[in-house]
């Protein structure tokens, strides 16, 4: 009896050198036995009459051709974070990836892989947002309510936040992760500026030629007043709190419009624009951007 | 702060000062806010003869006060912590007060490095042409 039908399992493949030197004679299957009416439904094939006759026979016969293989797919060998770290100091030495194929064998996706990050990175990970959104809602509304809000350091917001807010366990990461979240972030103030009028500049040289004639006398009588106010450290060079679209705008009055347009798109520098008008002055601002397309 | 306060807190007071000091010839000085410029103040000026000279625009590099203003801020964010951010919440009494100490606390020789350094704002003005300087 062959090996394969005492152990119920299929024959392997022959390879076509064994098929074509002893072809294997084709040997009668025992008769099967009687089956009781009791077990005709409840008994399986194998356990009443042993393995299957039919299948065997027609399988070993079909097995006597010879099949076509099937490839098998070449994998690479995954890197190690060892793997990776070779890679990493060998491209820092300026070794070109076709010479770290050549030395290691690695692919030149690995290489490239192994240039951006040592470990797998994933996305959507880590701890959620302490300040959950309706709080950081409300913390742009108080934000808003005064300009001296502005000034106001992350690490010191739940110092002066009303206390139904609950950020008094909130630190200055936790803050800066709510206010970036409903865009805004931190920024270095814009000073008292200068006009560049030739008008008002030649008269501020006719002031000074007088000023720097004056006697000692004279200036002590003179008597200097100004309005101030106090925003929290403004007089220095400070830190405000300003929404992205502010900053854009802020950005657009300094630099060209073009290099600007050219890094964020002109399409992004026109929403933002007109969503700056809607928001602050309740227009849209097609006479503007008409100005600046006509720049572009 | 519009002509009708600008005239009833800052002028009135000022009109007290003039008079207090007749045999002085004192000049008064303010910048181009729109409420100084305002015809109102002009002929509120006027009424009280209060001499005054015009002032050039966007020229806060030679109002010396400003830096007394900066160091009276300096001082109050140093010694008054909670006034720095929110000055609202400091009951008026209070922050008259704090304002008055840093007042008093101002040195007597920063004032007079001040005017020590009129002449040197005017030649830096002259030397940039009217624009900015480091002042």
């Amino acid at each position: 009896m062959d090996i394969s039908q005492l152990l119920n399992t299929p024959p392997r493949r022959r390879l076509p050198s064994e098929i074509l030197e002893t072809p294997p004679p084709p040997s009668p299957l025992p008769p099967p036995l009687p089956i009781p009416l009791s077990q005709l439904s409840t008994q399986s094939w194998d356990s009443r009459n042993g393995p299957r006759p039919s299948r065997e026979s027609s399988f070993a016969l079909e097995s006597s051709q010879p099949l076509p293989q099937t490839p098998q797919k070449q994998y690479t060998r995954p890197t190690t974070r060892s793997d990776r770290i070779r890679i990493k100091t060998a491209l820092d030495f300026n070794i070109s990836p076709a010479s770290i194929y050549k030395k290691y064998g690695f692919t030149e996706k690995q290489i490239r892989l192994a240039k951006q990050h040592l470990t797998p990175q994933k996305n959507r990970c880590g701890r959620k947002p302490k300040v959950n959104t309706p709080t950081r809602h409300r913390l742009e509304q108080w934000l808003l309510q005064s300009p001296s809000h502005r000034h106001i350091p992350f690490r010191l917001v739940r110092q002066f936040t009303p206390p139904e807010l609950g950020l008094q366990d909130c630190g200055g990461q936790a803050v800066r992760t709510a206010f970036k979240l409903v865009g805004y972030g931190r920024w270095v103030a814009k000073r008292k500026g200068f006009s560049d009028d030739p008008e008002v500049m030649q008269e501020r040289v006719d002031f000074a030629e007088e000023g720097k004639t004056w006697t000692p006398e004279r200036l002590f009588h003179q008597v200097f007043s100004d309005e101030v106010w106090a925003m929290g450290g403004a007089h220095t060079q400070s830190y405000i709190t300003v929404k992205r679209t502010a900053l854009i705008a802020l950005i657009l009055s300094v630099f060209n419009i073009s290099i600007v347009s050219s890094r964020l798109g002109c399409s992004t520098v026109r929403s933002l624009w007109e969503e700056r008008d809607q928001r602050h002055f309740g227009r849209r601002s097609g006479g503007v951007w008409t100005h600046i397309s006509t720049t572009l | 702060m519009d002509s009708y306060k600008y005239d009833a807190v800052i002028l009135n007071n000022v009109e007290s000062f003039f008079d207090a000091n007749p045999d002085k010839p004192f000049v008064w000085m303010q910048d181009n806010a729109s409420c100084h410029r305002s015809k109102e103040t002009q002929e509120n000026l006027r009424i009280r003869r209060i001499p005054y000279i015009k002032w050039p625009r966007y020229s806060p590099d030679l109002n010396l006060i400003e830096h007394v203003w900066n160091w009276m801020k300096n001082w109050i964010q140093k010694h008054y912590y909670a006034a720095y951010y929110d000055a609202s919440k400091i009951p008026l009494l209070q922050l008259r007060r704090i304002i008055w100490e840093a007042w008093e606390a101002v040195p007597t020789d920063f004032i007079m490095s001040l005017y020590e350094s009129w002449w040197r704002r005017c030649q830096a003005v002259i030397d940039a042409k009217g624009g900015p300087t480091k002042y």
